[in-house]
């Protein structure tokens, strides 16, 4: 890729007293690319979002690395820097929509107020440009729903208006963290539609952190695997979703029925994720592990696996020749693929 | 169906005064045969965790029978519904909400064990912890100090503890990680099987039904759009709906196959229940609508194997 990254992140740790949510996670994101991180919950994947857009409280988050947007350097960036980069060039569509709209303000305020805070424009042409983007987004009849609060729109709806107080500056990066989560399949895919529209229409680069695998294959250039607060495997999603060379993506995919085909069984991963205040020794994957024994004595346990690669797909494994246990082992349990819905 | 268990008649759930009732479940039928399981799915708020209540009689119906092995239990007393509390057991999506934190995993499974000798029934705990792949000599250990997946595992034992013919799963798996959700789904599957349980399985991921379901039901606005064998439904949907429900979920087989499927995308947001669409309830989001379609409302037709309704399917 000859592109320079819009987004770059470089060894980020963000840690908060002696839990360490991400460790020495390392991405970068070209305009018009869609990154997706996948990962259990409290695998990091909001703590490292917060710290990409300077959202931690410094009093009691401890941030070392670098992320730069657009060339700027966020670690360590003013406060007064840090507001006028969010809402302009960089924006955030929150986990919970509860918490970034306010209850007691009109849909159409909060938006004209997004828009005014990094534009010196007229009340007037505020408003005007809040039932445009409104519009964009898919709500119908959007002028006349400005001076609607939060609470007369239904989750879906709500949704939107969040992508829309994320899009009312046109953001070179905007960071989407389970935009979809609590939705139900019929407006989650008009939610990633949405998302890939504006990707297309302005060429930002996109970060969408999800759980689902299925949104991951269906909008996501690239792909970001994160357990136990660092990547442990990176890539194009094609190759990461269809030839996976990490246990613990082998095992997403094992756990996951698809709807296109019906599986025998699942092949659940054991056990469950570690506890961020003792996280296991070597690779922190081993306790869940079914491959320690084929790496041979206790380098799983004792060494933790340095993230590497060919080409543009990384992975953190001590496990020599991923690829063949894969297609072996793991690929005969995922199905065809052809048995496909109609 | 010979081995009938469970036969829901025509049941009516509304709630709250006449202006503005919300119509929750408006008119629907379903049965369930002894060790079969059936999904429930469809959009929120379309009625599914109330028909699981009605089913549990945890509420009472508007109106309507639930016939649960050739008694119609819609309208039993609470002392006359006891015996059928313990056929029929209920197991919830929040492992976190539904179970009591100030009391220890012991003691909530042994509440509902069948009343025995305080010996008995800790023997029975002990049991029931190993069934469902707890460790037994946890059974002193409050629910905080669990993970949500094995708190969900205390919530099904205490569900079998009462040896039920039926279970009503509203959602158990939809709060628990990808990894976790599997286990439970593998642990349910065999308890079903190694118990004859039926389930009545309500859930919002298509893929977990088509996973763990016989048949499968797909509810539109407190109505039953379409009925038939999993199978049926999953490769042969009927209903323009169920067709956008399918087509709208995300699926991991295109990274294999490289070709997406066809989409349809539903537009707008599903019609308040409290004042549904004339005609068929469906219509206002459906790209097949007429006029007949706001008139007359669709009757459940096909086969045994498989119903849909909907005037042009
Ligand atoms: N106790 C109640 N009082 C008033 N309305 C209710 C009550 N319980 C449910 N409803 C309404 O009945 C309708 C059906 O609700 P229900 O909980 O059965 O939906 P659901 O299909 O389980 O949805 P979800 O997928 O969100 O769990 C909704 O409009 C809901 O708001
Ligand atoms: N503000 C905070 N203070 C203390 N610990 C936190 C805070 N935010 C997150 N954590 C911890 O950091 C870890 C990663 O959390 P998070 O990034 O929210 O995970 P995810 O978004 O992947 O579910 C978890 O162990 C979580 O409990
Ligand atoms: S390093 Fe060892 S324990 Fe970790 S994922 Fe690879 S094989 Fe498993
Ligand atoms: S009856 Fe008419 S509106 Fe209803 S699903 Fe069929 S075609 Fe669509
Ligand atoms: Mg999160
Ligand atoms: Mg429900």
């Amino acid at each position: 890729m000859t592109t320079t990254p819009y987004l770059a992140v470089r060894d980020l740790t963000v840690a908060f007293g002696d839990v360490r949510a991400v460790s020495d996670l390392s991405y970068a994101v070209p305009l018009g690319r869609t990154l997706a991180i996948v990962g259990e919950s409290g695998s990091g994947k909001s703590a490292a979002a917060l710290a990409v857009m300077g959202l931690h409280d410094p009093a009691t988050t401890r941030i070392t690395g670098s992320v730069t947007v657009g060339g700027a350097e966020v670690v360590g960036m003013a406060p007064a820097e840090l507001r006028a980069l969010r809402g302009s060039r960089a924006a955030m569509v929150f986990q919970d929509p509860q918490s970034a709209l306010h209850p007691y303000f009109t849909v159409g305020a909060q938006i004209a107020e997004a828009y005014r805070a990094h534009n010196a424009v007229s009340r007037r042409a505020a408003r005007a440009h809040a039932a445009d983007v409104l519009g964009r987004v898919g709500i119908p009849a959007a002028r006349r729903r400005l001076d609607d609060y939060p609470h007369q729109f239904s989750g879906g709806m709500r949704q939107r208006v969040m992508i829309a107080m994320a899009l009312v500056n046109d953001p070179k990066l905007l960071i989407a963290d389970e935009p979809t989560t609590a939705l139900d399949v019929t407006v989650q895919a008009q939610i990633l539609d949405l998302i890939a529209d504006l990707r297309r229409e302005f060429g930002s680069a996109v970060v969408v952190i999800t759980h689902d695998l299925g949104v991951v294959a269906e909008i996501a250039d690239d792909v970001l695997v994160m357990y136990a607060g660092r990547c442990v495997e990176r890539g194009p999603t094609r190759t990461v979703l269809g030839a996976p060379a990490h246990p613990y993506t082998w095992g997403l995919l094992e756990s996951i029925p698809v709807v296109a085909e019906k599986p025998a069984r699942l092949r659940p991963i054991p056990g469950s994720p570690p506890n961020p205040r003792t996280p296991p020794t070597g690779c922190a994957f081993h306790p869940r592990c079914r491959y320690p024994e084929r790496v041979g004595d206790t380098a799983c346990r004792d060494r933790m696996p340095e993230l590497t690669g060919d080409g543009d797909r990384l992975s953190r494994c001590h496990l020599p020749r991923p690829d063949q246990v894969f297609r072996a082992e793991v690929l005969p349990l995922l199905g065809t693929g052809d048995q496909h819905v109609r | 169906m010979s081995d009938e268990l469970l036969r829901v008649e025509d049941v009516v759930k509304h709630f709250g005064p006449r202006r503005e009732r919300v119509r929750a479940v408006d008119g629907v039928s379903l049965e369930l045969a002894e060790g079969q399981t059936l999904g429930l799915v469809g959009e929120s708020g379309c009625g599914k965790s109330t028909l699981g209540r009605l089913v549990t009689r945890l509420l009472a119906p508007t109106s309507g029978r639930i016939h649960y092995r050739g008694t119609d239990i819609a309208r039993l007393t609470e002392r006359r519904l006891r015996p059928f509390r313990s056929d029929i057991q209920m197991v919830f999506q929040d492992p976190y909400l539904s179970l009591n934190p100030r009391h220890t995993v012991g003691a909530i499974i042994g509440a509902a064990v069948a009343r025995s000798g305080e010996r008995e029934t800790r023997t029975r705990v002990r049991e029931l912890l190993e069934v469902v792949g707890l460790d037994a000599d946890h059974v002193d250990r409050y629910p905080h100090e669990f993970s949500g997946g094995q708190r969900q595992r205390v919530g099904i034992a205490r569900a079998l503890a009462t040896r039920p013919r039926l279970i009503v799963a509203d959602e158990p798996v939809s709060a628990l990680d990808v990894s976790i959700q599997a286990q439970i789904m593998n642990l349910l599957q065999d308890l079903r099987r190694e118990f004859g349980i039926a389930v009545l399985f309500v859930a919002h991921d298509l893929g977990v039904v088509r996973y763990f379901c016989d048949r499968v039901t797909v509810m539109y606005l407190g109505k039953v759009v379409e009925t038939g064998t999993a199978q049926e439904i999953y490769t042969r949907p009927r209903h323009p709906y169920t067709q956008a429900l399918l087509s709208a979920a995300p699926d991991l087989s295109v990274v294999r196959t490289g070709t997406p499927r066809p989409r349809i995308r539903l537009t707008g947001d599903v019609p308040s229940p409290v004042d549904p669409p004339s005609g068929c309830r469906f219509r206002t989001r459906c790209w097949k609508a007429d006029d007949l379609c706001a008139v007359e409302e669709p009757a459940l037709t096909g086969t045994d194997e498989h119903v849909a309704a909907c005037h042009h399917a």
